[in-house]
């Protein structure tokens, strides 16, 4: 078997920056974030050719996050900016990060004009129906009544839906997810970013401080079967638990009926992301709960001409007609000046895991417990220059998964069982000699014994690891795995 | 808090013989772990070589495929599992790779069967301590099969914001007053 070795492969990891993120605990925000870091090394480019835009509010920090270039622009801007890099650098992957306020209310104007203009760039629109920023006032998606800081008698203002909104200017790919549905979120990411021309997305993004729920309806276990209906190409839009429902048109009104009784899959709507007119789709955008179960994925998905390719074609026929023209001279004209920097004032957050109200024993237990609850074992650790046959005895001798790779105290990586499958395999004997640290995996992500079991949970199932080293001021004292996680929550569900 | 017992009723009726480890377990309606069938803990699909396909051909699949386990079937039905664990052991010895998968694999694995309840998954898994296990139908043939991380996720989508949303470090403290 042959393997392309030119370009790195790349993984979440290397699309995570070195700054702390600083969103409210429990905010979807880190669930998009942690889905757009897997999305990206699956899509074949190079980390440096992509650039996230954003412009003002809590999802506009997005660009920090990402260790790719990035541009935390001016209020609602962010499209503006976004259209001077993709058509000058149309080789690049941008990806404008939005909020409702951002883009629907202080950027409504620029982000009508990119999606219109068919720009190729994908535009991911948080959508928590708040302003959470500036603490709690309403947004241009917040519900007629919603009472907030700014509107204490109830929102009187009848709200925007994004998707409609973009639908209205024709944007040639749009979308729908939900920030906790997260396969859902990485497969529509992954569509944005393979369309051609402006993918618009949506997310329901919960925020957890100042609009608490208002999503609970569409990522409730138990309800979001008949309060969501998942928009497939081709297929009927059928929705419920035991997927007996369904959406016919009554001329030119969808309707839900129950499938059986006479009424088959052939009388329900089928959906077509292709049509040319925008019709269906903006028909489909005016599907709310609770009258409706709302559509998710993709709505619209069509080929159009894009901006930045033909304003490069104009560009080039004007430079080889007149030659280039001189940007230094414009550059260097006018006034210029610098503002002093202010001095910023320290504060403490407080930091309230969850932030939510736990709906049954075991989630308030996995916010509760500390990890040392799992009793963590003390792991075998072996020294960075152990040869391959060392490690391996030791792993089967000590009948673990995992060892630690300690130089004194420093934690500097693990090698478990996978990574002898996975990187020695059917080379083991040849590679037996050589030291565990051109095979282990460096630098692993750790937590400390008093962290609460919820964040294991999250390391286990987002970020995939099978072990995770324990530490106790700063030193590990142990290993868990996932069986151990297993076997608390059993103990949990038995009680 | 909607109503979640929407869909208890039927379930209940049909499994009402089973209950988890015994005793009628006392948690909120919508974890209904005595009630919900196996397919809902995201199993996945499984792995499978003819028992006379060499050690190191399976080392390479495995490999290639990015799995820690493989089934072996013969006439369609399961005859053993061979997971990543054994993987290790064999080259911790040194064995050699031309031997058939059905000399080193694990015959008569635990297993699961299609209408097993993700109740009784945990059990099985928890008490015998494994990562993975097969899944079979009435005939003995595998269908799938269901991991623990499947199950793990299948736990936390009963309450998904308190999971998915969490920063990625646990302690984190604000040095400075954040600006937009």
């Amino acid at each position: 078997m042959s393997t392309d070795t030119s370009l790195p492969v790349l993984k979440p990891a290397d699309f995570a920056s070195d700054q702390d993120v600083r969103w409210c605990p429990g905010c979807g925000d880190y669930s998009i974030l942690a889905q757009m870091k897997k999305v990206l090394p699956t899509l074949g480019i190079p980390r440096e050719k992509f650039v996230f835009i954003s412009g003002i509010g809590c999802s506009s920090r997005f660009p920090y996050y990402m260790n790719t270039y990035g541009f935390h622009s001016i209020h609602g801007r962010a499209p503006a900016v976004a259209t001077g890099v993709k058509t000058v650098r149309p080789d690049l992957s941008v990806w404008v990060i939005t909020g409702d306020g951002d883009a629907l209310s202080i950027g409504g104007n620029h982000l009508m004009h990119a999606i219109r203009r068919n720009l190729d760039v994908n535009i991911v629109l948080f959508n928590n129906r708040i302003y959470g920023l500036t603490k709690g006032q309403y947004s241009p998606t917040s519900p007629l009544g919603k009472v907030t800081k700014s509107t204490p008698m109830g929102s009187v203002d009848n709200p925007l839906h994004p998707l409609s909104v973009a639908i209205g200017c024709e944007a040639t790919f749009v979308a729908r997810t939900i920030d906790v549905n997260i396969k859902h979120l990485g497969s529509v990411l992954a569509r944005a970013a393979e369309h051609k021309g402006t993918a618009f997305v949506e997310v329901y993004q919960n925020c957890n401080i100042f609009n608490n729920g208002a999503y609970d309806y569409a990522t409730d276990r138990d309800t979001k079967a008949e309060t969501t209906i998942e928009l497939e190409h081709g297929k009927p839009l059928i929705f419920g638990k035991n997927r007996d429902k369904g959406i016919r048109l009554n001329g030119m009104e969808p309707e839900i009926v129950e499938l059986g009784k006479g009424i088959t899959e052939d009388d329900l709507l089928f959906h077509d992301e292709k049509l040319p007119e925008p019709s269906l789709a903006y028909l489909l955008s005016r599907m709310h709960y609770p009258q409706f179960p709302e559509p998710i994925g993709v709505f619209r998905a069509v080929d159009r001409p894009r901006y930045d390719v033909m304003v490069n074609e104009q560009i080039h026929a004007a430079i080889e007609k007149k030659g280039e023209g001189q940007l230094e001279k414009l550059f260097h004209a006018g006034d210029t000046w610098s503002v002093d920097a202010g001095e910023q004032q320290a504060t403490e957050l407080d930091a309230d895991p969850g932030g939510r109200t736990p709906a049954n024993p075991l989630e308030e237990a996995i916010l509760q417990d500390d990890i040392s609850a799992l009793s963590p074992r003390p792991h075998p650790w072996v020294a960075p220059d152990t040869p391959i046959s060392q490690v391996l005895e030791k792993l089967t001798e000590s009948n673990v998964g995992c060892v630690l790779v300690m130089d004194g105290e420093e934690l500097l990586g693990v090698f478990t069982e996978r990574d002898a499958l996975m990187k020695l395999n059917v080379d083991y004997a040849e590679l037996k000699d050589h030291p565990v640290s051109e095979y282990m995996t460096p630098k692993p992500r750790t937590l400390g014994e008093n962290d609460k079991i919820a964040f294991a949970l999250h390391r286990m199932d987002v970020g995939g690891y099978r072990h995770l080293p324990i530490l106790r001021d700063g030193k590990p004292t142990g290993i868990i795995s996932i069986r151990d996680i297993l076997k608390y929550m059993a103990q949990r569900l038995q009680a | 808090m909607p109503d979640g017992g929407l869909f208890i009723p039927l379930v209940v009726e049909v499994r009402r013989e089973r209950s988890f480890f015994g005793v009628p377990h006392r948690l909120e309606p919508n974890l209904n772990l005595d009630a919900e069938l196996i397919a809902e803990a995201h199993p996945v699909e499984p792995l499978s070589v003819v028992p006379d396909t060499s050690v190191r051909e399976v080392f390479a699949l495995m490999k290639a495929q990015k799995t820690g386990s493989v089934i072996i079937c013969s006439d369609g039905k399961v005859a053993g599992i061979f997971t990543e664990r054994d993987a290790l052991n064999l080259m911790a010895q040194g064995a050699s790779l031309d031997a058939p998968i059905s000399e080193v694999m694990i015959t008569t694995p635990a297993t699961l069967h299609a209408d097993d309840t993700v109740g009784t998954a945990v059990k099985r898994m928890s008490e015998g301590g494994y990562r993975r296990l097969p899944v079979v139908d009435g005939e003995g043939r595998c269908v799938s099969f269901l991991k623990v991380s499947g199950i793990i996720r299948y736990l936390i989508e009963h309450f998904p914001q308190t999971v998915y949303n969490l920063p990625p470090e646990p302690s984190q403290v604000m040095q400075t007053r954040e600006g937009a």
